[in-house]
């Protein structure tokens, strides 16, 4: 186990660098630099040469990269020339809401998803089952923008049951009860919309399994044994239908917190996703580059994750 | 766990697989639903191994299935090679199958009627008069003179949606042909030479599927210094080669082991002509399968970067671009005309591509063929 775990995050090292260097090149091809919002007309132009000279934005390529890759082991990300203070700053304001979001959207999609796909495996070809299976169809074939637009529209305008954009109810504080009933309030709508159409994979995958694992021969030792129907389904089968799942569950929560860009632009959810698209309007590409590096970090988690916990829930590929 | 690892996993899985659910075909034959073991039709296996759908081996399921089959030709003793019955071909296998799967040919129907429609149209509507700001015609609701009514700049919806439908439809088009065509290269490449290249070529893919996808083309799009159809579509179709690229890698490697290759390379036929005119077309059913279903999610991409304002510009109406309209609030709540005949129309094209694309994916699966 531990020397599987060991392998698999060598992997990830050449992925971060290269992540890194592809990230930095992309910084050097963008317009401006951490100096473009100090010029105006007062300040000399050999002072922010000196300057430049000082910062080193003048030295070679992979001398700049490297000390960039230092200041970041160092915590220092730069400054976002839009809102005058360091990058980590402005992107810490925000990132608890996406992790709120994505966590939320995800227990949604397995407390619903996961007896979806049980039951329409279970009874398979009946009516639920069909309903069921036209929902992922349906599911698959919907974009997440255009179904949160019109969740938006319908339960945000047209009931007006929920509230339509930001992550808070105004002038509360912070802390308080009110204040976490308004940001779960604020949650409801945004999640939902991520994980009903996000659900549609675990549902056919969870359905596939069961109606596969129903034949096999550990099943029908246990069902010769006389186990209960309802255990035989939640127990031996649910066992081994649940692999493909929760070896997705890494892929699942990253692509979660990078999908949300979407929703937080549909519903004006202050988070990164959000926080990226502004950064790009303003063109403030040192907000949005770090952005990039985090959300590319965590694919490569998400990856590294799913690997292992696939490695746990089944011992077959740890023997490999 | 290196790529081998999870290959070899994958593939032992896979005959399990296969084996039980040749028992529950055989047990309930032409059940009603035919997408019963459609179990990755979402193309999120992380592996892009989709070996349960090898479209290759038809020819010789169908010879099974050919009911003229002269008798005795089943056993070996006294084979008649010279009258056995021509196979069906693959391409033939796959119009059969559309035409039998009632859900999938109705969506075909669709589908072509609106693409002929909307090209047929534009070739005579005004695309300048159509964008043309009209001050005096802002907001209006569905009339008599605009059958949709009209957006902020007074400008007729319904030939918005027209031109935005044709517009979406063509880059759809395009990046499908643009990542699939690099992706089969890609992948034939990687499978047919195995070994160290393989490998090499493999880490690649690797590196470009952790990329944050949408982050990255919202930034190239950006910076890219001219900027039109044929840049967008590059730089769309640059990070969305991978997926297919893995799954022909994945056949490729199979087909490889295989001896009419091996015989062809004794032979002496160069690499080139045996990876595209021997190799390829054993491969084409999968690629038409692998590019339907890109087509529905490439038109849903494009949508999407549209309406995040990173798509086409606004003189050239996008689907995607309609439904952005609805980001202000006004719009979204009083003016659904706006935005909502355009959602529905990404719902239909994308269903009826699905569609299209999954009965073609069960028609590669000789156990789910219906005709």
């Amino acid at each position: 186990m531990i020397k599987f775990t060991i392998r698999r995050l060598l992997i990830t090292f050449p992925q971060l660098v290269l992540l890194s260097v592809l990230v930095f090149f992309m910084g050097s091809l963008m317009p401006g630099d951490a100096l473009s919002g100090l010029i105006d007309p007062s300040i000399p132009a050999e002072a922010i040469e000196a300057r430049r000279e000082a910062l080193g934005l003048n030295n070679p390529w992979y001398i700049q990269y490297r000390d960039w890759v230092v200041a970041m082991f160092q915590g220092d990300f730069g400054q976002s020339i839009f809102h005058q203070r360091p990058v980590m700053d402005v992107i810490g304001s925000r990132l608890m809401n996406t992790i709120w979001l994505s966590v939320f959207s995800v227990i949604i999609i397995y407390v619903i998803g996961i007896p979806l796909g049980l039951i329409s495996g279970r009874y398979k070809d009946s009516l639920l089952d069909s309903v069921i299976t036209g929902y992922t169809y349906l599911g698959f074939a919907t974009p997440t923008f255009v179904f949160g637009l019109v969740v938006l529209w319908i339960f945000g305008y047209h009931f007006g049951v929920f509230p339509t954009n930001g992550s808070v109810g105004a002038g509360l504080e912070p802390g308080s009860v009110d204040y976490i009933l308004s940001k779960i309030n604020h949650l409801i709508l945004p999640s939902f919309s991520i994980a009903l159409i996000g659900l549609v994979g675990t549902v056919q995958y969870l359905r596939s399994g069961v109606i596969e694992a129903q034949q096999k021969d550990y099943v029908m030792l246990a069902r010769a044994k006389g186990v209960k129907q309802v255990s035989l389904y939640l127990k031996h089968i649910f066992r081994n239908a649940i692999i493909p799942i929760a070896a997705f569950f890494g892929y699942e929560l990253v692509g979660l917190l990078g999908g949300s860009i979407f929703i937080e632009w549909v519903y004006a959810y202050p988070g990164m996703g959000a926080l990226f698209l502004e950064s790009i309007e303003t063109r403030d590409f040192s907000v949005a580059n770090v952005l990039i590096l985090f959300y590319g970090f965590l694919t490569i988690v998400g990856a590294l994750l799913s690997d292992i916990i696939l490695s746990i829930v089944d011992p077959r590929i740890r023997i490999k | 766990m290196s790529q081998k690892d999870k290959d070899i996993n994958n593939e032992t899985n896979e005959e399990t697989t296969d084996a039980s659910r040749e028992e529950i075909e055989s047990q309930n034959r032409r059940a009603s639903d035919e997408q019963s073991t459609s179990r990755d039709s979402d193309g999120r296996d992380p592996y892009g191994n989709r070996g349960d759908e090898r479209l290759h081996g038809s020819s010789e399921m169908s010879t099974h299935m050919n009911s003229d089959m002269p008798p005795g030709a089943g056993d070996h003793g006294g084979l008649d090679y010279k009258n056995l019955p021509k196979s069906t071909p693959g391409w033939k296998v796959l119009v059969q199958e559309l035409i039998a799967d009632k859900l999938a040919l109705f969506s075909l129907i669709i589908f072509a009627s609106i693409t002929a429609y909307v090209f047929g149209l534009t070739m005579f509507l005004d695309q300048a008069e159509i964008v043309f700001v009209d001050l005096f015609a802002i907001h209006e609701p569905p009339n008599e003179e605009f059958r949709l009514g009209t957006d902020y700049g007074g400008r007729d919806i319904f030939g918005q949606l027209i031109i935005g439908t044709r517009n979406s439809l063509a880059i759809g088009f395009l990046v499908t042909l643009m990542s699939v065509g690099f992706g089969i290269v890609y992948g034939l490449i990687s499978g047919y030479f195995g070994g160290q290249i393989d490998n090499a070529l493999m880490r690649v893919v690797d590196f470009f599927l952790v990329l944050p996808f949408l982050m990255i083309v919202i930034v190239f799009v950006t910076i890219v210094p001219s900027y039109d159809i044929w840049t967008f579509s590059a730089i769309m179709a640059a990070f969305l080669w991978m997926g297919t690229a893995r799954l022909i890698r994945s056949l490729a490697l199979q087909e490889t082991e295989l001896d009419y290759i091996n015989a062809s390379k004794t032979l002496g036929t160069s690499n080139l002509k045996v990876i595209f005119s021997q190799l390829m077309p054993n491969l084409v059913g999968i690629i038409i399968v692998n590019g339907t279903l890109s087509l529905a999610a490439n038109i849903g991409i494009e949508s999407g970067l549209s309406f995040l304002g990173f798509g086409f510009p606004e003189d050239y109406p996008s689907l995607g671009t309609l439904l952005s309209y609805a980001t202000q609030t006004q719009t979204l709540q009083n003016r659904w005309w706006v935005w909502l005949p355009a959602a529905l129309m990404i719902l239909v094209l994308m269903l009826c591509v699905r569609n299209i694309g999954e009965a073609l994916r069960r028609a590669g699966d000789a156990r789910q063929r219906q005709a």
